[in-house]
């Protein structure tokens, strides 16, 4: 899939797991500047979900998750998994997310004592 | 409010985005932070008034757009849409948000 950032840059790479706030973890992933002229390859990638602007994703995955939630629905009316066949990182992601606000508050805490 | 959106489900819809761009396709899927999922994705890239080049249609697929990034999803009316020789529009390009 491809993911274009607010930033403009864009990843390129394979969807490993994503979470309810569109965090993602890619893989194999190939970065490209805004301007379209730098290119990086990086093993992997984490993607804060609220940089992203859209997803661009292979059309053959709407029809797998069609027949996954119906498969869902025939193995007992289980509700959720929006879209994706990764739901059992979710709670990887959360600790994840976890972690960045703390180091948003540290960084934010040092700042304050800096001024003073 | 959530809901909104959902007579637009199967329908062919046209979004502007945060930083100025417009995408028609069908409108898959939407969620409460109005995240939208659209088929069949056409980008149309207006030419400038004046211009010898002709307004560009680009191709993108299944598209998934974050509701950040969403300034307007509208219903496309089919009758006026056959009716319009797009490659013959002109406008000035939209300018995206303050913040995006």
């Amino acid at each position: 899939m491809l993911v274009e950032l607010k930033n403009g840059e864009t990843l390129n790479g394979h969807l490993v797991s994503c979470d309810t706030y569109m965090n993602l973890m890619l893989r194999e992933v190939v970065q490209t500047s805004p301007d379209g002229e730098r290119f990086y390859r990086l093993p992997e990638a984490y993607v804060r979900g609220n940089n992203i602007k859209y997803l661009r994703l292979p059309e053959e995955i709407i029809d797998i998750v069609k027949e996954q939630q119906l498969a869902q629905q025939a193995a007992g009316g289980h509700r959720g998994g929006h879209g994706n066949d990764r739901g059992g990182h979710r709670g990887g992601f959360q600790r994840g997310r976890g972690q960045g606000r703390g180091g948003q508050g540290h960084r934010g805490g040092r700042g304050g004592r800096g001024r003073g | 409010m959530s809901q909104a959106l959902h007579p637009y489900v199967n329908q062919q819809v046209l979004i502007l985005t945060s930083d100025g761009r417009t995408l028609t396709g069908t409108l898959l899927g939407h969620d409460q932070t109005t995240n939208l999922i659209l088929s069949s994705t056409v980008e149309r890239i207006f030419a400038p008034p004046l211009s010898e080049e002709p307004t560009s249609h680009v191709e993108h697929g299944l598209y998934l757009v974050r509701g950040d990034n969403v300034v307007l999803c509208g219903l496309v009316d089919q009758e006026l849409e056959s009716g319009m020789e797009w490659d013959k529009v002109r406008a000035v390009p939209l300018g995206g948000v303050k913040h995006s």
